[in-house]
């Protein structure tokens, strides 16, 4: 039984592998891929950082003006990196993009009217820490006129104190007047983005060895073998997904090995991204949150392999067995940075979605998340729908159950009927 | 036109075994309306030789003449001339056996009206008109080797080169394959094709080279073999042949 | 137009492309994820993105979470009771610690005892400034949002401090408002389209053009080589570069189908939208549904479908030419890859902002579509630039494919055939083991010289030199290719002897010349890239260490070991079947990327192309190395030495002295080889 599935196993991750230019492109590709795409581009963020700051924000008042309006306008005059324009069609200079932003005096706000996406965030937040820290010296030099203390100005400080266990205590100072920066994504880690952004490519390496094991043993006709084998044949799928999910937790993880090197390396360049580290990108893991973390990465190797061969399993040609991998690889370019979510966690909820399950999984253990109920659920859900996905695939390897042939011959006959109807004609 | 291969010689190289030569001195002539087989065992470089001299090989070294026309030198002439089936040419799946004849023919340069007809011609000759409309796909084996043999030969080439053009072909299916050779040796071609099946040789060949590792061990009618070797059977000429070689080796 | 007639058979062609398309139509199997599944993608996104952003601020309005105090509370408690978000408990037995960790509690505020009476007007100079602190635990979601939730809140109470400060410190200030940023739908309706659509449609028909061509350039090109198919086309006359247009063609259809459908799916979302924030109060639920908006008017969608078919083009034409040289399909899905990248550019097009399809963008294969697209989408036109940039794409595309149609008959790629290495070395072949220089080189420039050059500064520039620079190269060829070492590194006297070594190094003068001429060039024409060699210079410590060591690391280390790299091995391992000028441009283009910089790349490029030229000509790399050690030192010297502007005066010298020293070179090398014709 064991010689059976380690027979099974061994041949198809020979077949997979038999040629040295596999190795090449699952280890070298990637290796020189990430470091070629840095080249030059760390070099274009400094130019457009540069051009930025370099750059002033032109910014224009549209419509009637009050006081609060007058004070914003005259705290921005003052200030060198913005410019005033004058405009008289305010919608269409901002469309022409002779104007950035413009100014318009609403019942109980001002508004800041922005036409592209991206700047909205950006523009409005420069603009009020503008005015915030205008305001603050205005404050502060009021306050020392009139013999007060300076620190009057600022209220009290709000220090955020996170004591989480990895060690990593982070403190961050509160902005001292208007809103504060501080955002919820600080979670968010980075390396566990390239963890995540890694199982893509994890379902890309699952994807060439799953079609090896199912459409092109038809195509080879070598699926006939199999089937005369004497053994049982949930042997050979176990060995057969083993193999796909070996071959996909290695060019997973190669991937993420090269990304987070190439991160390293330029966070530790702190001159380049200032507002980043290398230390974003520190582990701090205890070894149980290791071993965590490499068994619930290999699960969801398992789990995508069976999905995959699932996928490719009703395909009895190479080509059309890789436009079905696209079904599963959308599955898993959309749902894993789902777990990105910041309000997202593993709970009573969350933990019945396959693979959304799994990588909340991860981001909990990655996250120090002591070991519950809920990964023990994760971990059995997974492991049924691999189960269930590979018993159906069974069938239609084995059993000469063919559902996408049926669907041809309908098809084939219609254009066949149409056919007729020409020639009677 | 009148085929002639000279000291052709093709070297391989694969790190397990090393550098080898797969057709090793090979020389032999093809007349018009002539016949001629290349009989060996697998892998004794019949393939090779026939894949260098239909231009998809490159020769490490040697000649090789079709008329005036120099096959290497001149690939594109060459290939207008020649009409070429190997032994793991596929077809295209999803399409039908007559839209892969016009494909090919058109590439080939055939005009259209021409082109209907001889393709027409060739599904009676080699009997598969009943399939004509189906899907490459869903023929039979022997079938799909008659759909190649027909698109090898779409434009009407002077040089035919078959390799094992037999294989996966029924008694009666090899027969009207055989007569389709005769006929064309009657229409002035030259022919040249490869065979392991001695009975094949025996019967459709004028002339035969018997080839072993890459060299021509003898060629010539089959009673100039048997006079060489003294047997009677092409199986025994072939054995005596061989067994010869091993000695000199 | 007859030219066009004699140069292509567009007969063939489309036979080919026929043929090509009539399989794919037929694989239904493979037609219905294509084209019904890319119908769903903008639907997906339109209708997606807004419930999520609807659901996440549903959650944040209902979200109640438990605050604790870990002191008296006193006026905080007060103020954090108006505030329905917030539910206040008592922390009990438990530690701080204990109650977060167990999630009793999502954050704890920790009060200083001498808050309350803090608050007033302080008199004086100076005065002590109460500090709050909230603990949370940030491996909880919930709770690193509570306690950012918190610190919005206790902002506003900050403010109204300040406020009752002002009051009775009897100050007439009050603050500014906040304004709020509003999304305004584009004003020429018919040509543009909404924000949201603009931001996002870009990136995903990119990508699925990039879907689209993959598979079918698998199965054009390395398909038929697995099937056998491949041979039997190559035993007909055909063609090989009209194989190629044909089967492009029928790739472009196929990837432009996909990019169509998509597109269809995102025009017809349009109609099914939703107010997602019905749940909030009216000028809030515009200000958020604005930015949502989809707008895709059908103009635009036509000019976008024009811009995408030069974008299907390339990207067939480059997937088809990364599928040539691979043997199985596997292959070839691993060398798709790379192609990926290109799915990239959209982002970056998007974090540079305001690039629009003008000079020299309109001539970038990729790019140009991609911005025209971009423009077209935000009602930006300008027909001239994307004709250009259509027939760029077209020209491109017929280049690649008849510069590598060639490759279809290689026999290594369809039958495995190689030759032995040992023939290989002897036939000049290298290319395998440049490759695997190169990469390694690469690898350790990325990895190890980075860390040792921030680590280590001038010893790591010194060990790069060594390290990764001259051992790889070495062991290649000395030890593994067992070639003959003065031969390969050119360890000779040149043609000219001493004479055009001398030339060599007055050569040096007119190569920093010209170099900083580019260099001031590049600074007026690219912003930013004055701060980069800023940059460059402290990592080099050029004001933290002695002249000479500077001279010798940065100078004369460089010069001995990238010359015998590149002018000794690389140049060697150059094919023989190269013509000179070949040689030159490959290894000088090399040395160029070598420095990993694309600003440095045009000057380093060049001066790498002279020392090359310079290698060959005179057959020794030892007047390169002269020249080379002079440019480093001297542009090291001038940079420490002469902090100020070089003057015209010293400028004439330099051009005289080079120019003596080439006529030098010219006459040394000409009379050697004048005298070697003779004997």
């Amino acid at each position: 039984m064991w010689l059976v599935f380690k027979e099974v196993y061994l041949k198809d991750l020979k077949h997979s592998f038999r040629d040295k230019d596999v190795f090449i492109y699952t280890f070298v590709v990637p290796a020189l891929l990430y470091p070629s795409l840095l080249v030059g581009s760390a070099e274009l963020v400094m130019f457009k950082a540069d051009s930025e700051s370099a750059k002033s924000i032109t910014y224009a008042v549209s419509g009637p003006t009050d006081k609060g309006l007058e004070q914003i306008d005259a705290i921005l005059q003052k200030r060198k990196h913005f410019k005033k324009v004058e405009t008289k069609e305010a919608d269409k200079d901002l469309a022409d993009g002779k104007v950035d932003a413009v100014l318009v005096r609403k019942d109980n706000f001002i508004e800041l009217r922005v036409n592209q996406l991206l700047k909205v965030a950006t523009l409005a937040s420069t603009i009020n820490d503008n005015v915030s820290a205008a305001y603050l010296q205005e404050l502060t030099e009021a306050f020392a006129s009139k013999g007060f203390a300076k620190e009057n100005s600022q209220g009290f400080a709000i220090v955020s104190q996170n004591i989480t266990a990895s060690g990593n205590t982070q403190k961050v100072a509160g902005s001292l007047v208007g809103k504060s920066r501080l955002n919820k994504l600080e979670n968010l880690s980075p390396t566990l983005c390239l963890l995540i952004f890694s199982l893509l490519m994890l379902g890309l390496g699952a994807a060439y060895p799953s079609i090896a094991v199912t459409a092109e043993e038809f195509e080879r006709n070598t699926i006939e073998t199999s089937c005369l084998l004497p053994v049982s044949r949930s042997m050979i799928m176990l060995g057969k997904v083993i193999a796909v999910s070996t071959f996909a937790a290695v060019s997973g993880l190669v991937n993420f090995v090269s990304m987070y090197a190439v991160a390293a390396l330029v966070l530790s360049q702190a001159k380049l991204f200032p507002r980043f580290t290398g230390e974003h990108l520190a582990f701090n893991l205890h070894w149980s949150q290791a071993i965590g973390l490499v068994a619930c990465y290999l699960l969801l190797a398992l789990l995508i392999s069976a999905l995959m061969i699932f996928a490719t399993s009703f395909c009895r040609t190479v080509r059309s067995a890789q436009q079905w991998t696209t079904f599963p690889l959308l599955i898993i370019l959309l749902l894993p940075p789902c777990a990105l979510f910041p309000n997202l966690e593993l709970n009573y909820r969350t933990m019945w979605l396959p693979i959304l399950n799994c990588t909340l999984m991860l981001k909990a253990i990655f996250s120090g998340v002591p070991f519950n109920y809920t990964f023990v659920v994760v971990t059995y859900v997974s492991l049924a729908v691999s189960f269930a996905a590979l018993s159906l695939a069974r069938i239609f390897l084995f059993e000469q159950v063919d559902p996408g042939a049926a669907f041809g011959r309908a098809v084939d006959g219609l254009a066949h009927k149409i056919k007729k109807k020409e020639t009677r004609a | 036109m009148k085929l002639q291969v000279e000291n052709l010689c093709k070297r391989f190289y694969e790190p397990a075994r090393g550098e080898f030569y797969a057709c090793n001195d090979i020389s032999f002539e093809v007349g018009q309306g002539e016949i001629f087989g290349l009989l060996g065992p697998n892998g004794a470089g019949k393939t090779t030789t026939l894949r260098v001299i239909s231009t998809i090989l490159k020769a490490t070294s040697g000649s090789a003449h079709l008329g005036d026309i120099d096959i290497f030198k001149d690939p594109d002439a060459a290939r207008r001339a020649m009409g070429f089936l190997s032994s793991s040419t596929g077809l295209y799946e999803r399409l039908t056996p007559r839209e892969i004849l016009t494909y090919f023919g058109r590439l080939s340069g055939v005009a259209e009206p021409a082109l209907k007809e001889k393709i027409e011609s060739l599904f009676q000759a080699l009997d598969f008109k009943q399939f004509a409309d189906a899907r490459c796909g869903k023929l039979s084996q022997g079938t799909k080797q008659k759909v190649s043999i027909a698109r090898a030969i779409i434009h009407d080439p002077s040089l035919m080169i078959f390799d094992e053009p037999s294989t996966g072909l029924d008694v009666l299916a090899t027969q009207s394959m055989h007569e389709f050779i005769k006929q064309a040796k009657s229409e002035g071609k030259c022919i040249v094709f490869s065979t392991h099946i001695m009975s094949e040789a025996e019967k459709l060949c004028d002339r035969i080279g018997v080839i072993n590792d890459g060299k021509i061990l003898a060629q010539g009618t089959l009673s100039q073999l048997r006079e060489l070797t003294g047997e009677t059977y092409l199986e025994e000429v072939f054995m005596a042949l061989v067994r010869k070689y091993e000695l000199v080796k | 137009m007859n030219w066009l007639n004699k140069s292509f058979d567009f007969a063939q062609i489309k036979l080919v492309f026929v043929k090509e398309m009539l399989e794919g139509i037929r694989d239904y199997r493979s037609l219905l994820p294509m084209i019904v599944f890319s119908i769903f993608i903008g639907p997906l996104f339109t209708i997606g993105v807004p419930i999520i952003a609807a659901g996440q601020v549903q959650h944040e309005l209902n979200e109640r979470f438990v605050v604790a105090f870990s002191s008296p509370p006193g006026p905080v408690s007060k103020y954090l009771k108006g505030h329905r978000e917030f539910r206040v408990v008592e922390l009990g037995e438990l530690s701080k610690e204990q109650a977060l960790a167990a999630k009793q509690v999502d954050a704890v505020i920790s009060v200083p005892d001498d808050f309350a009476s803090l608050l007033g007007v302080n008199k004086g100079a100076t005065a002590p400034i109460a500090t709050l602190t909230i603990f949370y635990d940030g491996k909880f979601a919930r709770a690193s949002s509570c306690a950012a939730r918190l610190r919005a809140v206790l902002d506003y109470y900050k403010e109204y401090v300040v406020t009752e400060r002002l009051k009775l410190a009897n100050i007439g200030l009050s603050r500014p408002e906040t304004v709020y940023p509003f999304v305004v739908t584009p004003v020429n309706k018919m040509f543009s389209a909404s924000p949201f659509v603009q931001s996002m449609l870009v990136l995903i028909l990119v990508f699925q053009a990039f879907m689209g061509v993959i598979y079918p350039s698998l199965d054009a090109i390395t398909g038929e080589r697995e099937r056998g198919t491949l041979e039997a086309l190559l035993s007909t006359p055909v063609r090989r570069s009209h194989l190629f247009i044909g089967k492009l063609a029928a790739i472009t259809v196929s990837s432009f189908a996909v990019v169509m459908s998509t597109l269809a799916g995102f025009y017809l979302s349009q109609f099914f939208q939703i107010k997602y924030f019905s749940f909030l109060p009216a000028t809030l639920a515009s200000q958020l549904n604005s930015p949502l908006a989809v707008g895709l008017p059908l103009p635009c969608v036509l000019l976008v479908a024009l811009m995408m078919l030069p974008l299907c083009l390339s990207m067939a034409a480059s997937a088809m030419a990364l599928a040539t040289f691979a043997r199985t399909v596997q292959q070839a899905q691993a060398y798709m890859l790379p192609l990926m990248l290109i799915t990239t550019i959209p982002l970056s097009v998007m974090a540079l902002g305001e690039v629009h399809l003008d000079g020299p963008c309109a001539f970038v294969p990729f790019l140009n579509s991609i911005v025209a697209m971009d423009d077209a989408l935000s009602g930006r036109i300008a027909p001239g630039y994307m004709f250009i940039a259509a027939f760029v794409s077209v020209a491109f595309a017929v280049t690649l494919c008849t510069v590598v149609a060639p490759v279809v008959d290689r026999e290594d790629i369809l039958f495995g055939i190689e030759e032995a290495p040992a023939r290989r070395f002897a036939e000049q072949h290298f290319g395998r083991e440049l490759f695997f220089l190169c990469s390694t080189i690469f690898l350790l420039m990325f990895y190890l010289s980075q860390i040792l050059v921030l680590k280590h500064h001038l010893l790591g520039m010194a060990l790069t030199q060594l390290l990764v620079i001259l051992l790889p190269g070495l062991f290649l060829s000395l030890f593994w290719l067992k070639l003959p070492p003065l031969a390969v590194l050119r360890l000779a006297m040149p043609k000219g002897g001493i004479l055009t070594l001398l030339g060599s190094l007055m050569l040096a003068p007119l190569s920093v010349l010209l170099a900083g001429l580019l260099a001031t060039l590049f600074t007026k024409l690219v912003p930013g890239s004055a701060a980069l060699s800023k940059l460059m210079e402290e990592y080099m410590g050029l004001n933290s260490h002695p002249l000479w060591l500077l001279l010798i690391v940065l100078g004369l280390m460089p010069a001995v070991c990238e010359e015998l790299l590149f002018r000794g091995v690389i140049l060697s391992l150059m094919p023989k079947r190269f013509s000179t000028w070949r040689k030159v441009l490959t290894v000088g283009g090399m040395f160029g990327a070598f420095h990993m910089s694309l600003l440095r790349f045009l000057p380093t490029g060049l001066l790498g192309c002279v020392l090359t030229f310079l290698a060959i000509r005179t057959a020794s790399v030892f007047p390169c190395m002269l020249l080379h050690a002079g440019h480093n030192m001297l542009s090291v010297f001038i940079a420490v030495q002469m902090k100020e502007k070089i003057g015209a005066s010293e400028m004439v010298v330099g051009l005289l002295t080079g120019l003596v020293g080439l006529a030098i070179i010219i006459f040394a090398v000409r009379s050697a080889e004048a005298k070697e014709k003779i004997s």
